[in-house]
């Protein structure tokens, strides 16, 4: 599942659950009436759950993922089914596999882009071929068809529900620690109902396979054997699910990158393949944890603005989904290869008002060694006006209103990545406004209608937009026009925030910014500019995100450009002002970015041209550094468990599960002759040296009972014949005497089940020195 | 089994939610755990207070013969056992005493079974199992009752009356009018003298004492000793117990021994099995008790032929009463230590378990001349209606 929305952890959690049903629905199903009516009404469920998935997507997901998601759950339960009723093992393993293929290749094909973070994105590269695209996505959505098509052939094939039950909560699990953090809540309902769900599924599984076992053989029940306990199982299915949701979490520190070196997917982000969380340029701006700084020098540019250098703007981020923000997915127009500069005429203004104080910027791009290659965005010095010569097509995004394009959010290869011959480079131009502070304050708030929608936030973020709000309204005093509140907002984020690159993570269940705005005050451009957009839009002003680079240091490239590197990868504000467009504003205070509208020069900023300088302005430390002593304390941030203690934890988790299995594998009922010769005969042979060829299975035991000393306890002495008994009876009664059933073998062997290790140990105990 | 995924899924999933702190994970990681925590407690708790009882029947029986068993189970904890079901370990074929339940808080189920010892041998009821689970399955759990009740069952015995006796006979009635043994008849009673009695029948004494003559009953038979010789050799028999020929020898064996102490003859036994077992002389109930648990126990494990065991046995038996040899072989080894060994006039009786008829490979028997002359002999045959010789014997012997 592509895990940041909510609808698609909802789909994961009801998926799972309609597995189950599903599976009790087929499987469970008998020859009474009654067990025929428990199945249809199970049936009525998961045909429920399946309606309420689809609700759920179509409300959240499919304009932005695409009904995949739901294709692929369907078509895991589905084929379960029809695997399930195919006898042949073999068949039906065939089939399950032909089945994976199948969704593996429309995955690949249809998964959108990756969002979301957690362990799993590690994974994805490993799953998704390593197309950094579909990364996670893929890994997840195949994760989990596999996993329902492998739960739900056991579960219908055996009625194992248990199993099928397990299986679903990893999933469940593995969705859950990939979501961000503020859109865990969305999914307690469903995650809750699931577990609800899940455990009277067990319960009623039990009883079910119970009942038939006795039918099979015949027992006969006692007048009430046959009624199902139906409000025990509902009651103990709420009990637990309340009991669980009841006790305090252990941790709700997310330490998880300390295993799984994934990094913060947002804003400056760990690029796929790498092998750590450092600054990169991304897509998104999802506050995350820790970065490291590497200035990797990516490309040059030269621009024709003289004297002054201008911001790089790569992407706009315009939709706010709980806390983050991503690119809005509007519309796309392809455009083939072009030998020349095409002009890009967006009409952003309202209809038949042009923009005022505009200045065109020519942007030059130059790639140092492979860098160039790995944006996948065309970089422009300001708002795009054309699209650049180049040899590949290119999709141009951005908003619609009455079917014209009034902003182009993003200009990208069809390709994926911008491709650029060794020695080549890529022309753009853009607009910037020119327009003063005063201007702006005469702008006022007759916003475009398709600005409007970014005038506010979601109202189902609910808490969350109120406490922005008074924040903002905090900040912004008694200011009274929206320039004069985004420059207060600026100037208080600036002033009372601190840069770091190592902030401490968010609790689960935060809001990144509201955990900086609030507790921590410590953050990188990410939280400054993410705070920002959402404090301005829970005010009714327009705002949004860019992604780009700095301006970059000048004079550092052999060819006299502005050397661009990792490090300069940047996410600042834009604000909507009637009459001069989008302005940006910079509220990171990391020593090397000037805000718009305070001194020195009162038309700095994102968006605006930054004059040239030598060094970061008086009262900053080094780039990255702020050198001033924090206005409060800090907070008491949560520490996670040492390193340690989480490799012990590791380590004794995965000998845990390794002692677990075997002991699965070693005391497993016996189920042929062959198993229960080689049981028999491994205690003998520990006990007494090699095991002679050719020994009756009653010989066999009588060793392995003299191997365990002369007086070996009298009710492992009978389980140990009783299993012989029963290995000659398989192999060697005539006809139907010769099948012996399942239980009979775990009824002999059940004695033997605890004392076989007893056994062994006590046969090699006695064994001493060499062969006897 | 089951434990073993869970347990597997409890580890990952609760090592993905202690290090990501995801609230909703850690809910369905406790979830699990409780689950599994609760069923163990449920399972525990609910067998350690789980009542079995079983009420056995006492004393011999005879294969056939029916019996009835009481079990009583009670659940004494306040936890509801939705499924329980009670396990006879006793290998006693064609019985199934166990049952399937529901028991409530502090319920009782008792239920009553009835069953048939189809076999003779030694017995036991029990051992018995409860088997108990949570209500999610994860811990089964079993309560024993260890209790084993031994019970001995004697072979089935036929009313075949004096059907032996007139086969087995003595020379002093021998029809071919061979030399009459001279040893005295037995006096059985007295009677009211009749004008046919000869004078040596008179009682002289018991007549003057009562002023009037009064005559001896003679009865040379019922008066004297019987040997039973059971052929226990290994090979000779055949077919599928109940209905296998060593079990109908052994059966008839029985019969014959149980009628003739019960006319207060005084019964040995002889059988050719490993131990060339004797069961010397006797009468009254115990030695019929001895005769009857030697039988319930007899194997035809014998590796030696009867002709053996016959020619040992024979020479010392001279005299003392009449012989019932019970066979299926057709080695003519014992005819031939019969007709050696017995008194002039003396015609044993053999009875003839006809393994062919019971499954075996050998072709049915057919009676050689010779032993017609010798022996008495009752061939008996799968199917046939034992219990409807009768007193006379007139339908099967022969």
């Amino acid at each position: 599942m592509p895990s940041a929305d909510p609808g698609a952890l909802a789909l994961a959690a009801w998926a799972g659950l309609g597995v189950l049903l599903a599976a009790a629905a087929m499987g469970l199903q008998g020859p009474r009436p009654s067990d025929r009516l428990a199945a249809a009404a199970a049936g009525a469920l998961a045909l429920g759950c399946a309606v309420a998935v689809a609700a759920t997507l179509a409300t959240t997901v499919l304009d932005r993922a695409g009904p995949e998601p739901l294709l692929a759950a369907a078509a895991g339960v589905g084929w379960a089914g029809v695997a399930a009723r195919i006898r042949r093992r073999a068949a039906a393993a065939g089939l399950l596999l032909a089945a994976l293929a199948a969704g593996a290749f429309l995955l690949l094909r249809a998964v959108p882009g990756e969002r979301g973070s957690g362990p799993l994105l590690g994974l994805g590269p490993l799953l998704g071929g390593g197309h950094p695209i579909h990364a996670q996505a893929f890994g997840l959505e195949l994760l989990l068809l596999g996993l329902g098509l492998g739960i739900g052939w056991w579960a219908l094939r055996d009625g194992r529900a248990l199993v099928a039950v397990g299986a679903a909560a990893v999933v469940c699990v593995a969705d859950l620690v990939n979501v961000p953090g503020g859109h865990v809540g969305a999914a307690s309902w469903p995650v809750l109902g699931a577990v609800a769900s899940g455990v009277a599924l067990v319960g009623w599984s039990h009883q079910e396979r119970v009942r038939r076992s006795w039918a099979d053989r015949r027992v006969p029940m006692l007048a009430g054997a046959r009624r199902r306990p139906w409000s025990a199982m509902a009651a103990g299915a709420v009990v637990v699910t309340a009991a669980a949701v009841a006790l305090p979490p252990l941790n709700a520190v997310n330490f998880s990158g300390r295993f799984f070196h994934y990094g913060p997917p947002s804003g400056p982000q760990r690029r796929p393949g790498s092998a750590s969380d450092v600054v990169g340029y991304s897509e998104s701006v999802i506050p995350g944890g820790p970065l490291r700084s590497i200035r990797t020098p990516l490309f040059t540019y030269t621009t024709d603005a003289l004297g002054q250098l201008p911001y790089l703007r790569g992407v706009v981020l315009d939709d706010f989904v709980q806390g983050d923000w991503y690119p809005a997915p509007g519309s796309g127009r392809s455009h083939p290869p072009s030998p020349r500069a095409l002009a890009l005429r967006p009409r952003p203004g309202r209809s038949g008002t042009r923009l005022r104080h505009l200045r065109t910027i020519r942007l030059t791009v130059r790639p140092l060694g492979s860098g160039a290659g790995q944006l996948p965005d065309v970089l422009y010095p300001g708002t795009p006006t054309d699209l650049p010569r180049t040899d590949v097509p290119l999709i141009v995004r951005g908003r619609s209103s009455g079917g014209r394009l009034v902003a182009v959010t993003a200009v990208q290869p069809v390709g994926g990545l911008i491709q650029v011959a060794a020695g080549g480079a890529i022309t753009t131009t853009g607009t910037i406004s020119t327009a003063t502070g005063a201007q702006l304050r005469r702008a006022g708030t007759r916003y475009p209608a398709w600005v409007r929608a970014d005038a506010h936030l979601p109202a189902a973020d609910g808490s969350e937009a109120r406490a922005l709000r008074r924040i903002a309204q905090s900040m912004a005093g008694g200011a009274r026009d929206p320039y004069d509140r985004a420059i207060a907002i600026q100037d208080a984020l600036r002033a009372d925030e601190t840069y770091t690159l190592d902030p401490p993570p968010a609790p689960v269940g935060t809001w990144p910014i509201l955990y900086f705005l609030t507790t921590s005050h410590l953050g990188y451009c990410q939280y400054f500019a993410s705070s920002m957009g959402a404090l301005l839009r829970s005010i009714g002003i327009p705002a949004r995100l860019v992604n780009g680079f700095g301006p970059g240091e000048e004079g550092l490239a052999a060819s006299g450009g502005h050397l661009i590197t990792a490090a300069d990868a940047h996410t600042w504000v834009q604000a909507y002002f009637p009459g001069y467009g989008w302005i940006g504003f910079e509220p990171t205070p990391d020593g090397f970015y000037l805000p718009r509208g305070g001194a020195p020069a009162a038309t700095t900023g994102p968006g605006q041209l930054r004059p040239h300088q030598a060094g970061p302005p008086p009262g900053t430390g080094p780039r990255g550094r702020v050198l001033r002593v924090r206005r409060l304390p800090r907070p008491a941030v949560p520490t996670p468990p040492a390193p340690i203690g989480q490799a012990a934890l590791a380590a004794l988790a995965v000998v845990a599960l390794l002692a677990a299995i075997a002991a699965g594998l070693l005391l497993r009922a016996v189920a042929t002759p062959a198993a229960a010769r080689r049981r028999l005969a491994l205690v003998s042979r520990v006990g007494r040296g090699a095991v002679p060829r050719g020994r009756t299975m009653t010989e066999l035991a009588a060793a392995c009972l003299s191997a365990l000393g002369p007086a070996p306890a009298p009710r492992v002495a009978e389980a140990v014949r009783a299993v012989a008994h029963l290995a000659d009876r398989a192999a060697f009664a005539p006809g139907p005497e010769a099948a012996v059933s399942g239980d009979e073998w775990r009824a002999a062997w059940g004695p033997l089940r605890r004392a076989y290790l007893r056994l062994l140990w006590r046969s090699w105990r006695r064994r001493g020195p060499g062969p006897r | 089994m089951s434990r073993t995924p869970l347990l597997a899924v409890l580890l990952v999933t609760g090592f993905f939610a202690y290090i990501t702190g995801v609230r909703l994970a850690f809910v369905v990681v406790y979830a699990i755990a409780l689950v599994v925590a609760a069923a163990a407690l449920w399972s525990w708790w609910a067998a350690r207070h789980l009542r079995l009882a079983r009420t056995t029947p006492a004393g011999p029986f005879v294969a056939g013969a029916s019996f009835a068993e009481r079990f009583r189970l009670e659940n004494g904890s306040r936890l509801p056992l939705t499924v329980v079901e009670v396990r006879d370990r006793s290998r006693l074929a064609a019985y199934r005493p166990g049952r399937a339940c529901s028991l409530g808080p502090r319920a009782v189920a008792t239920w009553e079974t009835e069953g048939r010892f189809a076999v003779r041998g030694r017995h036991q009821l029990g051992p018995t199992e409860a088997w108990l689970s949570d209500p999610f399955g994860l811990f089964p759990r079993a309560v024993r009752l260890e209790t084993m009740t031994p019970v001995l069952v004697y072979p089935r015995l036929h009313p075949i009356g004096a059907a032996w006796a007139r086969g087995a006979r003595t020379g002093r009635d021998a029809p071919r009018g061979t030399r009459p043994d001279d040893r005295p008849p037995s006096v059985a009673g007295i009677r009211e003298h009749d004008r046919a009695d000869g004078m040596s029948r008179i009682h002289w004494l018991e007549s003057a004492r009562r002023g009037r003559l009064i005559s001896r009953l003679f009865d040379a038979d019922e008066g004297s000793d019987l040997l039973i010789a059971l052929d226990c050799a290994q090979g000779i028999h055949a077919g599928l117990a109940p209905d296998h020929s060593f079990e109908v020898a052994v059966s008839l064996a029985g019969s014959v021994a149980q009628a003739a102490i019960r006319q207060g003859r005084s019964v040995e036994l002889i059988a050719n099995d490993r131990h060339a077992t004797r069961v010397a002389a006797g009468r009254g109930a115990a030695h019929e008790a001895r005769l009857m648990e030697w039988l319930a126990l007899a194997t035809d494990d014998g590796r030696s032929g009867l002709g053996a065991l016959l020619q040992r046995h024979l020479p010392a038996w001279r005299g003392r009463g009449p012989l019932v040899v019970v066979t299926g072989a057709r080695d003519p080894g014992w005819v031939e230590a019969v007709a050696a060994h017995s008194a002039s006039g003396e015609r044993p009786l053999a009875i003839y378990v006809d393994p062919a008829t019971f499954g075996s490979r050998r072709p049915a028997l057919t009676v050689p001349a010779r032993w017609r002359l010798i022996v008495d002999l009752w061939l008996v045959h799968r199917g046939d209606d034992l219990d409807a010789v009768g007193e006379d014997g007139s339908r099967a012997v022969g």
